[in-house]
């Protein structure tokens, strides 16, 4: 084993490491390669169980009640924002300084004009 | 009072000067080599002869010469020999008079001065035109006869890099913005309201802002005005020009409606409208257009009233 990898395998183990050699070690594609190759490894075997499951015990059913019931506020909610942006614009446009009548509308046929 | 009045009247008349001279100074006139393939479609033209720009009076000339396979070469000054070969060949001269109201006055002279197919007869005119930017004439065509050596058709090489069999070419006289949209540097601006006036006095307003280059159609699209099942989609174009202190603008607005769930490939029962306005804006200001009401078939958009706001600007 040579000294990229004992220090790049102490730097993953939480052992004590020379920062300048880690920086060192890594700065060179290899050590950079061992280091991916070393966290895959690592998470390959890594025991399920490790994660201490939850404490057991139920919350009570109102507050998964209330969670849901916030969820579907925040949903329809948004929903309807949404829609009301896409229509209302609160932007005030600037007082115009003439008005203008628009010429009379010309009807186009069907599937035809610009 | 009498000097007064004419010097009003005077400057007024500069005034008008200066802006067709901004009008002309983005125009030209050309014309240009259109070629058909043997499949039958025509290519875009990829040859031009023009004038300058036409705040000056510079003229065009220029001979065109189709060499074999349909060749084209365009070469300056309408006096001279055609290229070695040519089976067709074109003398043009394009003299501009005026430009008046957005519209160029200029005289064409052309002649096809060499035709070599069996069917040879001089064909020449020389005329007077008056044509606003994106109109353009006819002149005249002749077709490509087939390679002398073979007896067959043969390929050359188009703007693209592609070798292309011809049948035929045209030519055909325009007035254009002189900027190419690639060259055009200047960006235009507009800000844009539909302003939707509800029967009990609520006012909704929509907001766009768009942006393209001078002389050219820039499309808006507002959101689609729903009611129940039905919608009302107004949408357009607003050309920006540039000209001396002002600019003008055209605004080309369309409303089409009809039920609001639609199968796109069965839109013919949609009912649409035009209508266009040309204004004349100062720099910063906003100008409604209202709309004229819809009618009493548009159902339930009838009592309501519609206005477009606008404010445009040069961005560079």
């Amino acid at each position: 084993m040579n000294d990229t990898h004992e220090v790049i395998s102490a730097f993953l183990d939480d052992e004590p490491f020379d920062a300048s050699e880690l920086a060192t070690a890594l700065s060179d594609p290899a050590g950079r390669a061992l280091l991916i190759d070393l966290v895959a490894l690592r998470h390959i075997v890594q025991p399920d169980a490790l994660v201490p499951p939850s404490l057991p015990g139920r919350r009570p059913a109102w507050r998964h009640l209330l969670a849901a019931a916030a969820m579907v506020i925040a949903l329809v909610g948004g929903y309807f924002i949404g829609v009301r942006r896409n229509t209302v614009d609160t932007t005030e446009p600037p007082v115009p300084s003439r008005i203008v009548q628009a010429n009379d509308w010309q009807s186009l046929p069907a599937g035809g004009g610009r | 009072m009498k000097r007064v009045a004419v010097g009003l009247v005077a400057a007024q008349l500069f005034a008008v000067s200066i802006v067709n001279a901004q009008t002309a100074e983005d125009m030209v006139v050309a014309v240009s080599a259109h070629m058909t393939r043997t499949t039958g479609a025509e290519d875009a033209p990829g040859m031009f002869l023009t004038t300058g720009a036409l705040n000056r009076p510079t003229a065009g000339s220029g001979r065109f010469s189709v060499g074999r396979c349909g060749a084209l070469t365009l070469t300056g000054r309408a006096e001279g020999p055609f290229e070695e070969g040519a089976t067709a060949g074109w003398r043009v001269e394009i003299i501009p008079a005026r430009v008046s109201d957005g519209a160029a006055t200029f005289r064409l002279k052309w002649t096809r001065a060499l035709d070599t197919s069996a069917e040879r007869r001089p064909t020449s005119e020389d005329v007077q035109l008056t044509m606003r930017p994106g109109e353009s004439r006819p002149m005249d065509a002749v077709v490509i006869p087939p390679d002398k050596e073979t007896g067959r058709r043969c390929a050359v090489w188009d703007n693209r890099g592609r070798q292309v069999e011809y049948i035929s070419v045209a030519l055909r006289v325009s007035v254009r913005y002189r900027l190419w949209p690639l060259q055009e540097r200047r960006m235009m601006g507009a800000d844009l309201w539909l302003i939707e006036r509800l029967p009990d006095g609520v006012e909704r307003t929509q907001s766009l802002t768009v942006r393209g280059l001078p002389h050219h159609e820039i499309p808006f699209y507002f959101d689609a005005i729903r009611e129940s099942s039905q919608s009302l989609e107004i949408f357009g174009s607003v050309t920006i020009r540039p000209e001396g202190d002002g600019t003008a603008v055209e605004l080309a607005t369309n409303c089409r409606w009809g039920p609001a769930a639609f199968d796109w490939r069965q839109d013919t029962n949609v009912q649409i409208r035009q209508t266009e306005s040309q204004l004349r804006v100062k720099p910063g200001e906003t100008v409604e257009v209202a709309l004229r009401p819809l009618g009493d078939s548009v159902e339930p958009y009838t009592a309501r009233r519609y206005a477009i706001r606008f404010r445009v600007q040069q961005l560079r």
